[in-house]
């Protein structure tokens, strides 16, 4: 056994090491194509994307000489790869760039929203990966029969419904009639209690700061807010998930192991959850990380129903006026960087569960 | 034939049909249905005073009642159907074209040049849509302001202000005029296409009909339109087919909250946000505003799902039969034979590390039923592919191997220099367990596959 273990540990290293490669490469081919967009603009439009805090107190003719200056310092009348390059090492020591719609700088913005859109996420992967595999497993096992009636109509319905849609009814019958769950992130009295120094902002993530604070109603507060922004988001994904699943598990119920493992006696219960379940869990963790990137552009759609506040609120504000690069930019490189974090994490959850994939990864 | 009896055996299928149907017919004849005034033609029909912010209910005038500002519901309704086709078309045609040639290209070429386009891909699946829109937006706002135009959106005081003083240039006009929504839903959603056919694509290579053709000589254009992408095509469809309705969803989804896209039927929910919670919170007092509209994105997805899960349905046994190839072409037999029927293979084609698939199309288990008549009337017409597929699939079905013997022994006598022939005896000899045979027939067949490779 000892012996094993030790065998096992460089490999997972080794893919570990192998997965995280990916996402310098990902960001890589991201970034070329996005400065591929940028190299479309004129020059002095590319100047936005270097402009300090300060230029907008500057008079025309002050503003003109630092925009020459600008594109002399980043070379940007140079061909594509010098631009290319001069930008990336902007973005790894800068704070990338000002944006005059939010007066603010770009990533310092990002960073300071990022817990909001994180618990949003969060909270919904927790629900929806495991009430997707359980609703999942249960339709497939017995296809066409009483729970899988239930659950094919209701998938239908949860993956054709547009989530704006869902949230305009649930707004109208939980807040305005029923006053259980108001939009926001927080009540207006508790709004002011936690921009208190008393209260310790340690997450950024409400509920679990009011937990560390020791404030209670805070809490339940913040999960009042959470509930529809998160059973909205999680409806969706959890219908899509479920069907692959069901899908998987109604291949995967044929397979000679599931036969023989009946023919050893075993109870329904036992096949279905000691060998079946595991074999469905690879597919069903892939078909989550492929969809990582829609799962966070429905959290943005989601924040900006319900009015979080979250890294959405950088994109709303920097459509609303004059243009505005930077924000649009940073904000595409740090929903990249999320979701291929998310798709990492999701790799490896699923190795550490499922050890032919390890393997798999190795191989090729 | 039969699969037509089959399509129309579920009630879904008509169901998703009829509603197709129904919205094609609202788009194509909406100049009759309703015809667009002569004062001030649009979308957006005025039936009353601007001013009147209330909306109508429904009457004989407006069938579905009026949006605030007298807007009529049921004009902008039909002719937002024509608009959804049109972009939910685009969006899925396209993505599927450039996600299956890819996805063919890098699966044919194999090796190093499919890793690098498969990573691309992936890359790719790790960018949110909504980032692409917001950031073309701005791109072409950059490039208004940078010649000294006015661009402005959603602005607090004056709504949107676009002003552009002189003529752009080629690209730029391009950029300003194309829908920045219908762009990034093209950019960044062929990635699935390209990912399942590429998993298809290389599957494909190992069946023994692809590897027919090549060891017949057929050029790689030839194989690639004739075997593989015929094969690989109706998954690609079913996919194609619920994205039309996705796209359209997602469309009205960003017109409603206000990023981009210039949806009909999003617009309508717009106009009419304010009063879906009526006086006392009941959302039926003004129920035309928002219900209509919400029931034609909500149907047009629905429909759009039903029609893929209906191709789905119906290309499922082609599917089954490329699972046993493929199964079949790698289960193993006795160690001496194997190593005879891989060294062909490898002479054939170097076949690489089988990817395994990330995303698994739906393989079932529904078995096709060849037979001994049907592989010999193929060998009677001369179609050897044909029949070397039908005996192999007998095969593997274990259907009397002796007959199978037999046959193929009489055709390898009349087509003696035929590869795929000889080595799909030594597999009957093989399955018959009659080793020395096999392994003969094996050499039989590496010699005939060098002798069409040196001449």
């Amino acid at each position: 056994m000892k012996g094993h273990t030790q065998k096992l540990m460089p490999i997972f290293v080794q893919f570990l090491l192998r997965r995280f490669l990916i996402i310098p490469f990902s960001l890589f081919v991201i970034t070329l194509i996005l400065y591929g967009g940028v190299m479309l603009t004129p020059p002095e439009a590319r100047a936005e994307l270097y402009m300090p805090k300060t230029a907008r107190v500057l008079t025309d003719e002050q503003y003109e000489r630092l925009r020459n200056l600008i594109i002399k310092r980043f070379h940007l009348r140079d061909p594509f790869y010098i631009q290319y390059s001069y930008w990336i090492k902007s973005l790894l020591q800068g704070t990338w760039g000002y944006s005059p719609n939010l007066k603010d700088e770009v990533l310092p913005a990002l960073l300071r929203r990022t817990p909001v859109t994180l618990e949003l996420a969060l909270y919904s992967l927790i629900l929806f990966i495991p009430l997707g595999i359980v609703s999942g497993l249960g339709a497939g096992w017995k296809p066409k029969q009483s729970f899988d009636n239930i659950f094919r109509p209701l998938a239908y319905i949860s993956t054709s419904m547009p989530t704006f849609i869902l949230a305009m009814v649930l707004l109208a019958l939980f807040y305005v009639n029923l006053r259980w769950f108001p939009p926001e992130r927080i009540s207006l009295t508790y709004s002011f209690q936690i921009h208190e120094p008393t209260f310790r902002n340690l997450t950024g993530m409400l509920t679990i700061d009011s937990l560390l604070n020791g404030r209670f109603d805070i809490f339940i507060d913040s999960l009042r807010h959470l509930a529809m922004p998160v059973f909205t988001l999680s409806i969706y994904h959890w219908a899509t998930l479920s069907r692959v699943i069901r899908a998987t598990v109604m291949g995967e119920k044929t397979k000679e192991y599931i036969i023989s493992a009946r023919a050893r006696g075993l109870t329904e219960q036992k096949v279905l959850w000691k060998h079946a379940f595991r074999n469905v869990l690879a597919p069903a963790l892939t078909s989550v990380g492929i969809s990582a990137a829609s799962i966070l552009s429905g959290v943005f759609i989601i924040e900006i129903i319900f009015n979080f506040k979250g890294i959405s609120e950088v994109i709303v504000t920097s459509l609303s006026g004059p243009p505005d690069a930077p924000a649009a930019l940073g904000f595409a490189i740090y929903s990249v960087i999320l979701i291929l974090l998310l798709m990492f994490f999701l790799d490896v959850l699923q190795a550490i569960l499922d050890p032919r994939v390890r393997e798999e990864v190795l191989k090729s | 034939m039969r699969d037509l009896r089959r399509f129309f055996g579920s009630w879904q299928n008509i169901l998703g049909l009829v509603l197709i149907a129904v919205f094609a017919t609202l788009a194509l004849a909406a100049a009759w249905i309703s015809p667009m005034s002569q004062k001030d033609p649009g979308i957006f029909q005025r039936l009353g005073r601007a001013l009147d912010y209330e909306p109508q209910p429904p009457n004989e005038k407006a069938l579905l009642g009026t949006l605030p500002g007298q807007y009529d519901v049921f004009h902008a309704l039909v002719w937002g159907t024509g608009e959804a086709f049109r972009f939910g078309l685009a969006v899925a045609v396209v993505t599927a074209l450039v996600g299956v040639l890819l996805g063919t290209l890098a699966g044919y070429a194999g090796g190093f040049i499919n890793g690098v386009i498969m990573r691309i891909t992936d890359a790719f699946l790790a960018f949110p849509a909504i980032a692409g829109v917001v950031f073309i937006q701005q791109l072409i706002g950059m490039s208004i302001t940078a010649i000294g135009g006015m661009y402005m959106l959603n602005n607090q005081y004056f709504g949107n202000v676009v002003d552009i003083p002189t003529p752009l240039t080629g690209i730029q006009a391009l950029l300003q005029k194309s829908d920045p929504l219908l762009i990034s839903l093209i950019l960044f959603s062929w990635m699935p296409f390209c990912r399942l056919v590429n998993t298809l694509i290389l599957t494909l290579k190992r069946t023994d009909f692809v590897q027919a053709a090549q060891a017949l000589g057929a050029s790689p254009f030839w194989i690639i339109r004739r075997h593989l992408i015929p094969h690989a095509i109706a998954p690609v469809i079913v996919i194609a087919a619920r994205d039309v309705g996705g796209a359209v969803i997602l469309q009205a989804t960003f017109t409603f909250i206000g990023i981009s896209g210039n949806s009909t039927w999003g617009s309508i929910l717009v106009m009419g946000r304010d009063w879906v919670i009526g006086p006392g919170g009941n959302i039926f007092t003004y129920w035309w505003v928002f219900i209509p509209a919400t029931l034609a994105v909500i149907l047009f997805g629905v429909a759009w799902n039903l029609l893929g899960d209906a191709i789905n349905e119906i290309s499922l046994p082609l599917s089954a039969t490329i699972a046993k190839e493929v199964e079949s072409s790698i289960s193993g037999s006795p160690a001496a034979v194997n190593a005879a029927s891989m060294k062909f293979f490898d002479q054939v084609e170097n076949p690489g590390i089988l990817n395994k698939p990330a995303m698994q199309p739906a393989l079932p288990a529904q078995p096709i039923v060849p037979s001994l008549t049907r592989a010999r009337a193929a060998l009677q017409q001369e179609k050897i592919q044909e029949a070397v597929a039908t005996y192999r699939a007998l095969l593997h079905q274990d259907y009397r191997i002796e007959k199978i013997i037999l046959d193929l022994n009489r055709a390898v006598g009349r087509y003696p220099l035929e590869a795929a022939l000889w080595e799909t005896l030594g597999e009957a000899y093989n399955q018959a367990g009659q080793l020395q045979q096999a392994l003969d027939a094996y050499s039989k067949a590496i010699e005939c596959f060098n002798r069409i490779k040196n001449t």
